[in-house]
């Protein structure tokens, strides 16, 4: 089985925010970290994996140059390697012209690796756009069967047998091979890497598709003729390639005054509270 | 030139529609005219979506949907639809959505809303905007408004494409508590007869068929995988765009439906009371959970420990990795606030909380806090309302 789990940089839950000039700025003492949801999907390549070990791992990335970083996580938990996807033009891609790009990508890698992706994994939402649809887009492209906000899944023969959280109570999915699965929480933990495969992980290269890079592999003679923002754009990425534009971005002000009462007798505690609450005809 | 807002409405199985499906159309009743650019145009009209299998139930949920108001009702069936899947629901909603060209379609963020309307999206190469709380106009232009870096920006987005439909879901809740309101009409007609019922104009129900794949009947499938191949031909009826010869769909094989651990009464997605529990409540802090929100007319949430620790069910869970949900009243016991959960519930308008720890975060995000024992506060908490209300 060989698995391409696409993996997000992320601001640190509840450390991010947005800048309407800047994009997204960082809050000091944030960090820059793999989306959490991500590593619910890199979890479940690793249970594969330890069902049947010669399962191949390969982790992939688009964002800036910094996002190699996520792909070292993920490296370091036991991703065999990771591509990072970058180039300066993709900046302004929306959803849709991200999906374009990872599936070109996924192509890229069964290319180079001289294998077919039997599954695309990702994370069922991240913590800083948080649309929840690069996986089902990426489905789509691909023309792959989806199962999205997965909980865990098993070998099953050449299968893969899905549970899937749903509104409606769970439901148990057999997804013939190749697929895509999105993951959202699950209820076991997610494994630390460890130290000697940190360190490994550090020294190792990983190779950087730019949009040239993904047309002159796909071109006959190994070259293309476009490059930068022109490429993104026969990728249908970049701004050019954008369905939507952010127009505003305004920061909310989230603190509240807050009543807090503290007495040791409960009820005293209650009364306090309830007179505040019916006055004021919140009860 | 006529326009038309589509909403993909999902049925209950049993001839009405899917409480959330209500909801969308009580939104797209508020969404149709604020939408509208210039006042010289022609007002959206709503077209209802409704897809499947089952004749009977479609076409009640389908009557439902024109009781509600909506102009007209376009229903697509077949043997490939009898079991939802993104694949195939994607493919026949974008197939028909070619030849209707609607202005938009919109989807309520539920977990099948969800994995549908993204993939009909790229089945459309269409834009899309998810979990859209509010539309505002700016120099003419319409925007979409969502939350987004877990609640703290508000991010007003536009389309830049005129030429196809555009994609949006509808976080439940949202536009001026819509759907409330649509459950309460609910619950004020449920009191009358239900005589009215056959008085529904079939003639705005437009029955269109979905050509089957070539391996699939009856939403069980031979060989193992749901896979078709179809035929190049267009359907009869009309308004189902021709599939590309040797065009293949795959959708994964539903094996099982599991039972919810726990169902605890009212959907929080849209309630206007909300009490919550936490890792502090366990099994017996539920039972008082349950009983002050019945008293209070509302609906349970939990956070993820609870719902981990199997105390309730996934369709309570409030937070990050469940929904986000925005009542005049939250309620919470037992709950520390974390981030995760607080991105779910800090849009409540009024928020309360009791813990144990007075350097709990959640009290942070609190209009009114009290330090101490759930399990004693809760009962006279009860207390204290049963007698305030006599």
């Amino acid at each position: 089985m060989n698995i391409i789990v696409c993996v997000k940089q992320t601001p640190e839950a509840g450390k991010g925010e947005m800048d309407p000039k800047k994009g997204f700025v960082r809050r000091a003492g944030g960090r820059q970290m793999i989306n959490p949801f991500d590593l619910y999907a890199m979890e479940a390549a690793l249970r594969i994996q330890e069902e049947a070990p010669d399962t191949r791992i390969i982790a992939l990335s688009m964002g800036p140059e910094s996002a190699a970083s996520v792909l070292r996580d993920c490296i370091a938990l036991g991703a065999e390697t990771g591509y990072l996807v970058s180039d300066p033009a993709f900046a302004g891609s929306d959803v849709r012209g991200t999906a374009k790009v990872l599936a070109r990508a996924v192509r890229v890698i069964e290319k180079r690796e001289g294998i077919r992706a039997d599954a695309v994994f990702c994370g069922a939402k991240t913590v800083d756009g948080g649309t929840s649809m690069l996986g089902p887009e990426l489905a789509g492209v691909l023309g792959l069967p989806q199962v999205t906000y997965a909980l865990h899944c098993n070998l099953q023969g050449g299968a893969l047998r899905v549970e899937k959280e749903d509104d409606r109570g769970n439901r148990i999915y057999k997804v013939p091979t190749p697929c895509l699965l999105s993951f959202t929480k699950a209820s076991f933990q997610v494994r630390y890497p460890m130290i000697a495969r940190i360190l490994q992980a550090e020294s190792m290269e990983i190779p950087l598709l730019s949009a040239e890079d993904i047309l002159a592999e796909e071109a006959a003679d190994g070259t293309s003729a476009a490059a930068g923002p022109a490429a993104a754009g026969a990728l249908g990425a970049g701004t050019a390639g954008a369905a939507m534009e952010v127009v505003d971005v305004q920061l909310r002000k989230l603190e509240k005054q807050s009543q807090i009462i503290e007495d040791p007798d409960p009820v005293k505690a209650v009364t306090a509270l309830a007179q505040r609450l019916f006055s004021e005809g919140i009860l | 030139m006529m326009r038309e807002i589509w909403t993909y409405l999902e049925t209950d199985g049993q001839g009405d529609l899917f409480p959330a499906s209500k909801e969308l159309l009580a939104q797209a009743k508020i969404i149709a005219p604020a939408a509208q650019e210039k006042e010289e145009e022609d007002a959206f009209r709503i077209c209802a979506v409704l897809a499947g299998a089952d004749h009977d139930n479609l076409a009640g949920a389908a009557a439902k949907a024109l009781q509600s108001g909506v102009d007209r009702v376009i229903v697509i069936e077949g043997d490939a639809l009898a079991v939802y899947s993104a694949e195939y629901f994607s493919d026949a909603i974008g197939r028909l959505a070619e030849t209707g060209k609607p202005a938009m379609i919109l989807f309520e963020r539920t977990t099948d809303g969800m994995d549908l309307a993204p993939r009909l999206a790229a089945r459309l190469d269409a834009g899309m905007i998810s979990d859209c709380v509010d539309i505002e106009k700016k120099d003419g232009r319409l925007l979409w408004v969502r939350h987004a870096f877990g609640g703290t920006a508000a991010v007003s987005v536009a389309f830049r494409e005129e030429n196809r439909p555009q994609i949006i879901s509808i976080r439940p809740g949202s536009f001026g508590g819509a759907g409330r309101a649509a459950k309460a009409g609910e619950i004020a007609r449920g009191a009358e007869s239900t005589a009215s019922e056959s008085g529904a104009d079939t003639g705005a129900i437009t029955f269109v068929s979905y050509p089957s794949g070539g391996t699939v009947s009856g939403g069980t499938v031979s060989g193992g995988t749901a896979s078709g191949e179809i035929a190049s031909n267009d359907v009869a009826s009309g308004g189902i765009a021709a599939r590309k010869a040797g065009e293949k769909i795959v959708r994964p094989e539903l094996a099982e439906v599991l039972a919810a651990a726990s169902d605890r009464g009212a959907d929080p997605a849209s309630a206007s009371v909300i009490v919550a529990g936490g890792n502090g409540a366990g099994p017996e802090g539920f039972k008082l959970i349950e009983e002050l929100a019945e008293l209070l007319h509302g609906a349970v949430g939990a956070s993820r420990v609870a719902v981990d620790k199997g105390w309730i069910s996934h369709s309570h869970l409030i937070g990050q990795s469940g929904i986000t949900v925005t009542p005049d009243l939250y309620i919470n016991c037992g709950i520390s606030g974390s981030v995760q959960h607080i991105v779910g519930m800090r849009d409540a308008k009024c928020v309360i909380s009791i813990n144990k720890d007075p350097k709990a975060l959640i009290f942070n995000v609190s209009d009114y806090g009290i330090v101490g024992d759930l399990h004693k506060i809760l009962p006279a908490l009860i207390a204290e309302i049963r007698r305030h209300r006599g």
